[in-house]
C-alpha cells in the first residue's frame, strides 16, 4: 500500500517536475517567438519548431511516469 | 522571465533591417535629393518618406522622414516592454533628452536657425517633440532656461541650479549639470533593474567615463584655457567638471589632465578599456592636428561597444541599448548623406564619415 | 507537386517591347527572371533612354505620394480595386495628386499645431495654477505688475537677496511671495507699482534666476488675466482639433476609390518597368527570359502573336538540371491535399524539383488527429461546428485549418468507434463496446504506448525510405549515409526493444546490436570530422525522435480523462440539472482543447520529426508578372 503511494507520488513528480520545466523554456521561447513573429511573419514555421523542442522534456517525463507505474 | 524576450526578439529582427555597407553605398552615389528620395523607398525608410512626400516639400522631405521614423521607432520600442523592462527602456532613451537639451542650448547661444538646431535633435526622450521645438525658438540661453523652467521639465532643477551658482553661468556648466543630472538619476533608477539592468549600468558608466576623457582632452589640448579654468575652479580639483565615476577613479583623470600632451593622456589610460581607441585617435590628432579626431574615434569605439552588448546580453538592456545605438547612428548618417548629397559631395567623400557596424 | 514549368526566352524586336510586357502582365502568367541571370545567354542589359528612367521616377515619386496619401488619411488597401471606375491617364493622375497633396499638407499641419498647443499651453496652465494660490493681493490691482522667478531649491537663498533687492528699488513698495512648484523648483512672485516694473525688469535680467516665461500673447500683467487667457485658448482647442479631423475625413471619404486605385495603376507600371530593367539586348531585340506553367506555353504564344505579330518569339530553352532545381514553385495539388499546401509553406515552400510533402501530411496528419481526439461524440460535434464556422470564411488560412480540422473529426469519429468513446464512456450505456481497446482502462495502457510507438516507428521509417530516394535521386552522398545510418539504427532499436521484452527471440540482440554500430557509422562518416562525437548524440536523438510519439497517447489519455471526469461529476452532483450544465461545460472545454491541441501536436510530429528525414523546403514561388488593372501603357512611351 505505502509503495503504491510512493510510486504515485514518484510518476507525478516525473511529469510534473518535466512539465514545469517545459512550460519555463516554452514560455521564454514562445515571448521572443511571439517577437520575432512580428517582425518577420514568414518565420512561423521555424517558430513553431523552437516552441516544440522542449515539449520532448515532457513527453520523457510522461514515458517515466508511465514506465513506473507500468513495471513497479 | 526576465521581461525581455518579447521586445529583445522584436528589436534583434528590426536589427536585420538596419542599413549594410551595400545600402550606403547607393544611398551615396544618389546624384540629386530626389534622388535619393527614391533610393530611401527600396529601404526600411519607405513609410516614413511616402509620409514626408505628402507632409512637406521635396528639399525638407528626407530629413523629415528620419525625425519621424525615429519618433515612431521609439514609440514603437517603449510598447515592447512592461515594467520593469519598461522602465530601463524608458531611462535608456532619456540620455537623448539630454542631448536634446544641449543641442538646443549651444544651438540657441550661438544664434542657429531653427530649422538648424532641429535637423540635429533625437526626439526619443521623456521631451516630446512639441515641448523641443518651443525652446529651439527661443531668443537666447537665458530665455530656453526660463521656458524650461517654466514648462517644469524634470532638467529645470539641475539648470537653474548650475544657473545660480555662478555669476556668468557659461555653456559648459550647462551641459556639465545636465549630464550629471542624467547620471545620477539614470543611475539610481537602474539599481532598481536586476541582473537584466546590468549592462546599463555599465553603458552609463562607459559614457561617463567618455565625457570625462572628452573633458580632460580638451584641456590638455588647450593648455591656455586649462590655465584659466584652473583659477576658476574649486579648490576640490579638476573632479568638479567631471561626471559620475564610471569605470575610470576621479584621480587617474586628474592626473591625466595634468599632462603635457595627447599622446600623455593615452598614456596614463592605457590600462583602461578606452586605451585603444584613444591611442588610435590621438596619432589621427597627432598628424591632423585636429581634437576631434580623438573624439571621433571614442565615439567609433562607444558605438562599436554598444552594438556589441547585443550579443553579451541577450536576455537583458543590452539588446535594447545596442539597437538604439545602431538606429541612432543610422539616422545620422543618412543625415549625412543627405547633406552631402545636396552639396554634391562625391560618394567617397560622402562614405568616409559614415560610421556602420558590420 | 509543382505544376510543370516551361523555361521560355521571348525575343522580338525593341519596339514590340512595351506592347509585350503589356501582353504578359494581362495574361499573369508568365514569371519573368532577369537575363543577367543567364550568363550563358551572353546578353547585354538592355539600354533604356534618359526619358524612360525620368518617366520611370516621375511614376515612382507619385506612387509614394499616393501611398502616402493613403496612409495619412486612414485608407486601408482592399482585396479587389473599385469596381465601375475607369482609370485616367497617367498625367491627370498626376495633376490630381498635386491638387490633393497640399490640402491634406495644410490640415496635417495644422493637426501637429494644435496638439503641440495643446500640449505645451497645458503645462503653462499647470505652473500657473501651483503658483495662483501665492500670488499677493497687489497682484490683482490694477496698477501693479507681477513678475516670476524659478529656482532650484536647493538654491532658494538667492531668491531672499534678490527680495530686498527689489525691495530697496521700489522704496519698500513691492510684494514678494514664495512658493515650493513641484519637488525640485521654488518659485518667487514680485509684485511692484507699474511706475517700478522697468527697473525691477532690468535687475531680474542681470540676476541668475530664470524667470516664469509665457508665451507672449499670455504674458499679461496679471496673473488672473494670464489663466483665463490660457483657458479659454485650452478649451477652444478640441473644437478646432476635430474641424481638422472632419476636414481630412471628408478628404478621405470623396477620395478613397480613386487614390485605391491610382495606387494599383502606379504599382502596375512601375511591375511594367521593372520587367524592362531586367530586361536583355542583342543587337536590335529585347529578350525576356522567364518560366511559364507546361500547359501555358501556347497561350502565351498566341497573346503575343496577336498583340505584336511577326516582331516577337517565344522559345522554349532546354532546362539543365540545376535550373530545373531553381524552377519557381506553383503547387498543384488535388482539391483535397490544398489546405494541407499552406501548412507546408509555413514550413517552407518544397523546391521544383523535390518531393511535395502535403499529400504525406495529407493523410498522417489527421490520423494522428484522430488517433489523440478518438470520440465518436467530439468528432461529430467538431465536424458540425466546422461546417457551421466555415461558411463564413474567406478562402485563406483559416479556411484551410477548418478543412483540415474537418477531416481530424472525421477521423477521430473512426478511432472513437475503435476505442469504443462516445463523451468519454457515454456510449457504454447504449452498448458501445471498444472494437480496439478501451483507452482509458488500466490494463490497456501499454498497449496504448505501443500503438503510439509503433505508428510513430512506421512514420518515421516511411520519412527515411523517402529521403533515401531523395538522396539517390539527388546523387547525394551526405543525404545517403546520414539517413541510411538512422535507418538503419531505428531497426536495429526495435528490434533491440522487441527482444528484451521478450516479443521477439533473444537471438536477435547480437545482430541488432551490429546494425546499431554500422548505423552509427554511417551517420558520423557523414557528418565529417565531429561525426565521431555527434553520432552517438544523434543516435540518442533518435530515441527522442521515437518517444516523441508517445504524445499521441499522452494527449489521448489526457482527453479521455477529461471526458470521463465530466461524466463522473455529473453524476455526483444531487440535481440532475445542475449535473448536466457541468458536464457539459467541461466537454465544451475538452472539445476547445481537443481541436487546439492535436492539431498542434500532430503539426509538431511533421514538422519536427517527419520533415526532417527527407524534407528541406527552400523552394522559389512563382509570381508572374500580373496587372492590377487592365489597358496599362496606353501611353506608349518607347524604350530606346
Amino acid at each position: 500500500m505505502m509503495e503504491t503511494g510512493l510510486m504515485a507520488i514518484g510518476a507525478g513528480l516525473a511529469i510534473g517536475l518535466a512539465a514545469l520545466g517545459t512550460g519555463l523554456a516554452q514560455s521564454r521561447i514562445g515571448a521572443a517567438g511571439a517577437g520575432a513573429l512580428a517582425e518577420k511573419p514568414d518565420l512561423l514555421g521555424a517558430i513553431i519548431l523552437l516552441i516544440a523542442i522542449p515539449e520532448t522534456v515532457v513527453i520523457l517525463g510522461f514515458a517515466t511516469a508511465a514506465m513506473i507505474l507500468l513495471l513497479g | 522571465m526576465s521581461g525581455y524576450e518579447y521586445g529583445n526578439a522584436r528589436l534583434r529582427a528590426m536589427k536585420s533591417r538596419l542599413l549594410s555597407e551595400a545600402d550606403y553605398r547607393v544611398l551615396a552615389r544618389s546624384e540629386s535629393l530626389d534622388d535619393l528620395i527614391g533610393a530611401l523607398t527600396r529601404t526600411a525608410y519607405r513609410r516614413a518618406v511616402e509620409a514626408a512626400l505628402v507632409r512637406v516639400g521635396e528639399p525638407e522631405a528626407i530629413s523629415y522622414a528620419l525625425s519621424q521614423d525615429l519618433i515612431a521607432t521609439a514609440r514603437r520600442i517603449r510598447a515592447f516592454y512592461e515594467p520593469p523592462a519598461q522602465h530601463m527602456l524608458a531611462i535608456i532613451l532619456r540620455s537623448y533628452d539630454v542631448h536634446n537639451l544641449k543641442t538646443i542650448l549651444r544651438g540657441v547661444e550661438r544664434g542657429a536657425a531653427p530649422d538648424e538646431i532641429r535637423a540635429l535633435l533625437l526626439p526619443i526622450g521623456d521631451l516630446t517633440e512639441a515641448l523641443l521645438d518651443d525652446l529651439v525658438q527661443m531668443p537666447s540661453l537665458r530665455a530656453a532656461i526660463d521656458r524650461i523652467a517654466t514648462l517644469r521639465l524634470p532638467q529645470a532643477a539641475a539648470l537653474t541650479a548650475a544657473q545660480a551658482g555662478r555669476t556668468d553661468a557659461i555653456l559648459s556648466d550647462l551641459e556639465l549639470a545636465l549630464e550629471r543630472w542624467y547620471f545620477e538619476t539614470a543611475m539610481q533608477q537602474a539599481q532598481a533593474g536586476r541582473g537584466e539592468a546590468a549592462s546599463l549600468r555599465e553603458a552609463l558608466a562607459v559614457d561617463a567615463d567618455l565625457t570625462n576623457l572628452l573633458t580632460v582632452l580638451r584641456l590638455v589640448h588647450a593648455p591656455g584655457e586649462r590655465a584659466a579654468l584652473q583659477r576658476r575652479i574649486e579648490p576640490g580639483g579638476w573632479r568638479a567638471l567631471f561626471v559620475g565615476p564610471g569605470r575610470l577613479p576621479f584621480a587617474l583623470l586628474e592626473s591625466a589632465v595634468a599632462e603635457p600632451a595627447l599622446a600623455g593622456v593615452a598614456d596614463v589610460l592605457r590600462q583602461s578599456i578606452y586605451a585603444v581607441p584613444l591611442r588610435a585617435g590621438v596619432e589621427a590628432a597627432r598628424r591632423s592636428g585636429r581634437l576631434s579626431d580623438v573624439e571621433r574615434s571614442l565615439k567609433r569605439w562607444r558605438l562599436r561597444w554598444r552594438a556589441g552588448l547585443i550579443a553579451r546580453d541577450p536576455l537583458g538592456t543590452g539588446v535594447p541599448l545596442g539597437y538604439l545605438a545602431l538606429k541612432v547612428n543610422e539616422i545620422g548618417n543618412l543625415r549625412w548623406i543627405a547633406r552631402g548629397v545636396r552639396a554634391r559631395l562625391a560618394a567617397d567623400a560622402i562614405l568616409a564619415e559614415v560610421e556602420w557596424v558590420a | 507537386m509543382s505544376r510543370e514549368m516551361a523555361r521560355v526566352q521571348i525575343i522580338g524586336l525593341k519596339p514590340a517591347l512595351l506592347p509585350v510586357i503589356r501582353a504578359l502582365g494581362e495574361l499573369g502568367c508568365v514569371h519573368l527572371d532577369r537575363a543577367a541571370d543567364a550568363p550563358e545567354l551572353l546578353l547585354q542589359p538592355l539600354s533604356v533612354d534618359a526619358a524612360l528612367i525620368r518617366a520611370q521616377e516621375e511614376i515612382s515619386r507619385h506612387f509614394a505620394q499616393v501611398k502616402g496619401l493613403l496612409d495619412m488619411l486612414g485608407i486601408a488597401r482592399r482585396a479587389a480595386p473599385p469596381a465601375g471606375m475607369t482609370v485616367e491617364p497617367l498625367d491627370v493622375i498626376y495633376a490630381r495628386i498635386a491638387e490633393l497633396v497640399p490640402q491634406v499638407r495644410v490640415l496635417k499641419a495644422q493637426q501637429d499645431a494644435l496638439r503641440a498647443e495643446r500640449e505645451l499651453l497645458a503645462r503653462f496652465e499647470d505652473t500657473m495654477r501651483q503658483l495662483l494660490p501665492v500670488f499677493p493681493p497687489m497682484a490683482r490691482q490694477p496698477d501693479s505688475v507681477s513678475f516670476g522667478l524659478l529656482v532650484s531649491r536647493s538654491h532658494a537663498d538667492v531668491l531672499t537677496l534678490i527680495a530686498s533687492e527689489v525691495g530697496r528699488i521700489t522704496q519698500g513698495r513691492a510684494e514678494t511671495a514664495t512658493a515650493a512648484v513641484g519637488e525640485a523648483l521654488c518659485a518667487m512672485l514680485i509684485v511692484v507699482p507699474r511706475a517700478y516694473a522697468d527697473p525691477v525688469n532690468a535687475l531680474l535680467d542681470r540676476e541668475d534666476v530664470s524667470r516664469l516665461r509665457l508665451p507672449r500673447e499670455f504674458s499679461t500683467d496679471s496673473p488672473d488675466a494670464a489663466i483665463a487667457a490660457l483657458r479659454r485658448q485650452l478649451n477652444a482647442l478640441p473644437g478646432r482639433l476635430a474641424q481638422v479631423e472632419q476636414d481630412l475625413a471628408a478628404l478621405a471619404q470623396r477620395w478613397e476609390d480613386r487614390l485605391l486605385l491610382w495606387s494599383d495603376r502606379l504599382q502596375d507600371e512601375l511591375d511594367a518597368y521593372e520587367v524592362i530593367a531586367s530586361a536583355g539586348e542583342t543587337g536590335m531585340t529585347f529578350v525576356l527570359l522567364g518560366w511559364t506553367p507546361e500547359d501555358e506555353v501556347e497561350r502565351v504564344q498566341r497573346a503575343l502573336y496577336e498583340r505584336a505579330g511577326d516582331a516577337v518569339e517565344i522559345i522554349r530553352l532546354p532546362v539543365t538540371p540545376e535550373e530545373r532545381r531553381h524552377a519557381p514553385v506553383l503547387l498543384a495539388n488535388p482539391a483535397p491535399v490544398r489546405p494541407f499546401e499552406a501548412l507546408v509553406r509555413l514550413y517552407g515552400l518544397p523546391g521544383y524539383d523535390v518531393l511535395d510533402p502535403s499529400r504525406l501530411m495529407a493523410l498522417f496528419m489527421p490520423i494522428f488527429f484522430g488517433m489523440m481526439l478518438g470520440d465518436i461524440g467530439y468528432g461529430a460535434l467538431l465536424l458540425g461546428l466546422v461546417f457551421l464556422v466555415r461558411r463564413r470564411l474567406k478562402p485563406g488560412m483559416m479556411h484551410s485549418l477548418t478543412t483540415v480540422l474537418a477531416y481530424g473529426a472525421g477521423w477521430a469519429i473512426v478511432f472513437g468507434v475503435l476505442f469504443g468513446e462516445f463523451f468519454g464512456r457515454l456510449g457504454e450505456s447504449f452498448g458501445l463496446h471498444a472494437i480496439l481497446f478501451d483507452r482509458a482502462s488500466e490494463d490497456h495502457l501499454l498497449d496504448l504506448l505501443a500503438l503510439s510507438v509503433g505508428v510513430g516507428g512506421m512514420h518515421l521509417v516511411l520519412g527515411l525510405l523517402l529521403g533515401l530516394w531523395e538522396g539517390a535521386r539527388q546523387r547525394s552522398r551526405h543525404h545517403l549515409l546520414e539517413r541510411g545510418g538512422r535507418l538503419l539504427g531505428l531497426i536495429a532499436l526495435f528490434l533491440l526493444v522487441g527482444a528484451l521484452v521478450e516479443v521477439l527471440p533473444d537471438g536477435l540482440i547480437t545482430p541488432a546490436a551490429a546494425l546499431l554500430v554500422i548505423g552509427t557509422v554511417l551517420l558520423g562518416a557523414s557528418l565529417g570530422r565531429i561525426g565521431v562525437l555527434m553520432a552517438p548524440i544523434e543516435m540518442i536523438g533518435l530515441v527522442g525522435n521515437v518517444l516523441s510519439y508517445l504524445r499521441i497517447a499522452a494527449i489521448g489519455l489526457s482527453s479521455v480523462y477529461l471526458a470521463l471526469v465530466a461524466g463522473e461529476i455529473a453524476g455526483t452532483v444531487g440535481s440532475v440539472v445542475v449535473g448536466v450544465i457541468i458536464a457539459a461545460l467541461l466537454h465544451a472545454l475538452n472539445l476547445v482543447l481537443g481541436a487546439f491541441s492535436p492539431t498542434i501536436q500532430s503539426l509538431r510530429l511533421h514538422y519536427v520529426e517527419f520533415f526532417r528525414n527527407f524534407y528541406e523546403g527552400g523552394g522559389r514561388p512563382y509570381q508572374p508578372l500580373a496587372f492590377r488593372l487592365p489597358h496599362v501603357h496606353e501611353q506608349g512611351k518607347e524604350a530606346s
